[in-house]
């Protein structure tokens, strides 16, 4: 039985199709990348899931129950948090605050802003930021912001993460960093995840399966070793091999 | 929910509460009718302070509440001869029914958007007023009472305690947390399960109460309300001028504020009046340049231990 799935979604902006008929399921603690090239609706994707946006049609379920036409934060109660591809911390508030928030209204709802703020404590120390913990989210680095996205998401208590593009523009040293903190923090948690990323590197040693988008079209899915061999993939990355045919 | 211990903010705060209070009772009524218009701008500042300072959405019609609770005193007082305890309950029950209705509607816009929907509501709520005779269509509407200017103070007084203690508790509770990161980044609080709609709803409908209540003692202190006078937009920009140089969302700031705007205010009220509104404007430019924070984020940053304990 599939945790998350979605059926046949399809999104319109005005007269361009952003999404057409992408169906995808997520099962319990797995993680399933996404890739594509720019504009191809990864995004979107996300978005529509999250409840940022409304899917013009198709349905999404998560536990079997439809929550297509719910609002972000009321879809935060059934366990599913997204991170912001440009991360949008609460800038004047500490990196903790910034968790206590995500503690406080997430799925848990919780009431106690002291137990919130030392659930936060024990986050940030999880993500290797327990040193950063009174700083004020506008003074942190790029790196430290989309670590800080990321466990604001954790914060929720979601079950189910979509990460849009936590591991872009990060330096090689850093990657790395991310990548092992990404893997530790799944061992431990063992949520499932929907991660759209451009860096190959981090996709293909996190996904067990990976889904690839082009022009809003599911063209190919399967495990990261044969996705890289992928004809229909080569071809919408790099262009066809042989112009003529 | 359990009440957290409180802090040496407020009981600061508490303090010069009860200083107000024995000022009042011991040095008599030309000591109290300084102070009574003191609390009446702290309690204005302490309504805005709900809305612009806490949400950060930029109230520029905040004067229509005043205005609002200002004619229900004047009207239940002045027709039906009724107690100015209960104009006052009036106004501030007004003052929250009229800010559920309109939230509704302008809690949607955002930014300069939300700021020009206010402005817009001031002028249309003015022109209902000059429509209706029962209101003193554009005149004035006044009553005599009995001087009673204990009565009349420590009623402002009141609801600047309450205020303060409410402004002190919800920063600290859980819709402060929420209320503090839409403020930040409203998208983001959805994201992370805030209901920006519902929050904004409270705090807006909080303003709308208190901002009620003080107008409705302000008509209670001058006899009376006159049309164009109750709509000055000069009550906006000041209540606005309050909570910046104070210090927006904090419990001290609006308290603070309505001192520094005041009391200058009150002697250059005797001597070269045009230079008040003046000197404010300037004040409030230098503080949005240099100072964002206000007093309240300058004592912050200059010494540690403040910054722990100053809210």
């Amino acid at each position: 039985m599939p945790f998350l799935e979605a059926h046949n979604v399809s999104k319109n902006f005005g007269g361009v199709q952003a999404l057409k008929d992408v169906s995808l399921d997520l099962p319990e603690s797995a993680v399933l990348g996404l890739i594509g090239p720019n504009g191809s609706g990864k995004s979107t994707l996300l978005n529509v899931i999250a409840g940022v946006e409304k899917p013009t049609s198709g349905i999404v379920k998560l536990d079997g129950k439809r929550i297509d036409n719910l609002r972000t934060n009321r879809i935060i109660r059934y366990g599913l948090a997204k991170t912001h591809q440009i991360p949008k911390p609460f800038s004047n508030m500490t990196a903790r605050e910034n968790l206590a928030v995500a503690v406080l209204y997430g799925r848990r709802n919780i009431h106690s802003p002291r137990f919130a703020l030392e659930e936060a404590d024990r986050i940030l120390s999880m993500v290797r930021m327990g040193s950063r913990k009174d700083a004020l989210a506008d003074s942190l680095t790029v790196q430290e912001k989309k670590r800080l996205e990321l466990a604001r998401a954790i914060a929720t208590g979601a079950s189910i993460l979509l990460l849009d593009e936590v591991f872009a523009g990060l330096s090689p040293e850093e990657l790395k960093d991310s990548i092992q903190l990404f893997k530790k923090l799944h061992e431990e948690l063992h949520f499932s995840a929907l991660v759209v990323e451009h860096v190959m590197r981090a996709v293909l040693s996190l996904s067990q399966k990976v889904m690839v988008l082009e022009e809003g079209r599911v063209i190919a899915t399967g495990s990261p070793d044969e996705i890289v061999h992928d004809e229909k993939v080569i071809q919408a990355y790099l262009g066809s091999k042989n112009p003529a045919t | 929910m359990k009440i957290e211990k409180p802090g040496l903010t407020l009981y600061g705060l508490c303090i010069v509460m009860a200083l107000l209070a024995s000022a009042a009772l011991l040095l008599g009524v030309a000591v109290s009718s300084i102070l009574l218009l003191l609390l009446i701008y702290a309690a204005l500042a302490y309504s805005i302070n709900f809305i612009t300072g806490m949400m950060g959405y930029v109230d520029f019609g905040h004067v229509l509440f005043m205005a609002i609770g200002s004619y229900a005193l004047a009207t239940l007082v002045s027709y039906y001869g009724a107690n100015p305890l209960l104009g006052v309950g009036l106004g501030a029950l007004l003052g929250l029914v009229f800010a559920l209705g309109i939230g509704l509607v302008i809690l949607r816009f955002r930014g300069v958007y939300f700021a020009i929907a206010t402005v817009v509501l001031v002028l249309a709520a003015y022109n209902i007023v000059l429509q209706f005779p029962q209101l003193g269509a554009g005149g004035e509407i006044i009553f005599n009472l009995t001087f009673q200017p204990l009565a009349t103070y420590f009623t402002i007084w009141t609801i600047v305690l309450i205020e303060i203690v409410l402004t002190y508790y919800v920063n600290r509770s859980r819709i402060g947390f929420g209320i503090r990161a839409i403020k930040n980044e409203e998208d983001a609080a959805s994201s992370v399960g805030v209901s920006p709609r519902t929050l904004k709803l409270t705090g807006y409908m909080l303003g709308g109460l208190f901002g009620g209540a003080a107008g409705a003692v302000y008509a209670w202190s001058i006899s009376g309300v006159t049309a164009g006078p109750a709509f000055d937009f000069t009550f906006s920009l000041l209540m606005l001028a309050m909570i910046i140089i104070g210090g927006v969302g904090t419990s001290i700031g609006p308290l603070l504020g309505a001192v520094v705007v005041y009391i200058p205010s009150y002697f250059l009220l005797t001597t070269v009046a045009q230079a008040q509104p003046l000197m404010i404007g300037l004040l409030v430019i230098i503080m949005a340049l240099f100072l964002p924070d206000g007093i309240v984020g300058l004592l912050r940053r200059s010494n540690q231990r403040l910054r722990l304990v100053l809210e």
